[in-house]
């Protein structure tokens, strides 16, 4: 990592979501560097089924965007209890985006309480990620927002792999927190 | 083609009051196809295999619309159509070559959120380009080929076809613009109960358009003054690049966020020109 010179201006965005929705990828697909995880072997059963590995406290990105704008990524672990990093994660984010997995319907509900956690507690421009509508056994896209049931939570699909997804996904979310902060001045 | 827009919209919204009969007639020779339109619902007719043409007609500006109401349905309905289902079959099935004429010019139209809030339809029916398309300009007024800038993959055909889709369900409101000043603005059409009906309230430019032309340029000239000068201010008056380890959105106690700053929202979208090009 090269030393940031003083006076760069921190832009924090951050990823949530629930187990295996797609977070880790997501954040190494925009990361200008191989992501710095927090991964340990998962100790819950309904865990373990999902992935061997899973994230803990957080992961972190960064993008530069140029010498005095930098772009900070963190990835919020997705078990519930630790939902402490939640609260500390979000400190000055200028925006959330919530990974749904579409091939596992308890993943969507907990993506749905992680939801219903930020919206009522944090006032920020959050966009909904619809992932893994890929593999075969995902269900349709609309049922997956139907599942949600967030009638004013501006949604896409979004193959995290694929940084053409990705990149849709960050400008529509640059977009909303851009048109917030606007429309607030 | 907004005109038309509006007056279908118009149409929609006289319905959820009451019962309406809905005439579209043809402008230049005397020929009408009529429906019985009722809150969401589109009560079957001979004409119905008809409504498809009718509303492309409308939209190629060959057709107007217009509605009486008509107190109640004289019976209960047996078979009825969702009205927004078929206009959203309905634009579907316009060519894109079609959708091409019909969108001409629609580039520096601007367009901005509707009076109807989101909620109030069921926007997970419909396609996810429908769902981006609303929510990006639910928050502030944009020109239309914004979108086309920053979802440069989003094929213009497609996307100009939602924008229509979206428009005649009133999901989003259609405004005829030049430069950063409102020239036209359509205003709803009156109809025989219009206490029934929620209208936009009337904009500032109505009255401006009332006005002499000399006297109209005069007041152009000097909101594009007024417009430099607030952005001379705000570059005089911007606060420095936040220090080190300031993040850019403080929240308050209560869960709110802080107002950004002018170089803060520049910023941001240093970071989503960055991004374009990832």
């Amino acid at each position: 990592m090269t030393e940031e010179p003083k006076n760069t201006a921190y832009f924090k965005l951050v990823i949530s979501g629930s187990v295996n929705s797609g977070k880790t990828t997501f954040v190494r697909t925009i990361s200008e560097f191989d992501p710095i995880t927090t991964d340990e072997y998962a100790t819950e059963a309904d865990v373990k089924v999902l992935k061997g590995q899973t994230t803990v406290a957080m992961d972190y990105g960064r993008r530069t965007i140029d010498e005095d704008v930098v772009l900070h990524i963190y990835a919020t672990p997705g078990q519930e209890r630790f939902n402490f990093m939640w609260d500390v994660l979000v400190e000055g984010a200028f925006g959330v985006i919530f990974l749904a997995d579409s091939t596992d319907l308890d993943s969507i509900s907990n993506t749905k309480k992680i939801i219903k956690y930020f919206s009522e507690k944090f006032n920020l421009p959050y966009l909904l990620c619809v992932t893994k509508l890929d593999v075969p056994s995902s269900i349709e896209y609309k049922e997956v927002l139907k599942l949600i049931d967030k009638q004013d939570l501006f949604a896409i699909p979004c193959n995290t792999t694929q940084k053409e997804d990705v990149r849709t996904a960050l400008i529509a979310l640059l977009s909303l927190a851009i048109d917030k902060a606007a429309a607030q001045t | 083609m907004i005109e038309q827009i509006v007056q279908f919209i118009n149409v929609l919204r006289a319905a959820e009051a009451s019962p309406q009969r809905v005439l579209f007639s043809l402008k230049k020779f005397p020929s009408s196809t009529e429906y019985i339109l009722s809150g969401d619902r589109l009560l079957y007719n001979k004409n119905i295999k008809l409504f498809h043409k009718v509303l492309r007609d409308l939209l190629f500006g060959t057709l107007d619309v217009s509605c009486t109401s008509i107190g109640h349905l004289p019976a209960e309905p047996i078979l009825f159509f969702d009205v927004h289902q078929f206009v959203w079959e309905t634009v579907n099935r316009i060519s894109d070559e079609d959708i091409d004429s019909i969108c001409k010019g629609m580039d520096s139209i601007s367009v901005s959120k509707t009076s109807h809030p989101v909620k109030d339809f069921s926007l997970f029916s419909r396609d996810s380009l429908d769902s981006m398309v609303v929510f990006y300009f639910q928050l502030l007024p944009k020109p239309a080929n914004v979108f086309l800038q920053d979802f440069e993959t989003t094929k213009r055909v497609h996307y100009y076809r939602s924008v229509l889709r979206m428009a005649l369900l009133d999901y989003i409101r259609l405004e005829a613009v030049a430069s950063e000043t409102i020239i036209q603005k359509i205003e709803p059409i009156q109809f025989s109960k219009p206490q029934e009906i929620s209208s936009e309230p009337p904009s500032k430019t109505v009255t401006e358009d009332s006005l002499v032309p000399p006297l109209k340029k005069v007041i152009e000239e000097s909101k594009v003054e007024e417009v430099i000068n607030k952005q001379i201010k705000e570059i005089l008056h911007s606060e420095p690049i936040a220090p080190a380890l300031q993040t850019p959105v403080e929240k308050k106690s209560d869960g709110t966020n802080v107002k950004m700053s002018k170089a803060k929202i520049e910023n941001l979208k240093k970071i989503l020109r960055n991004i374009k090009q990832l």
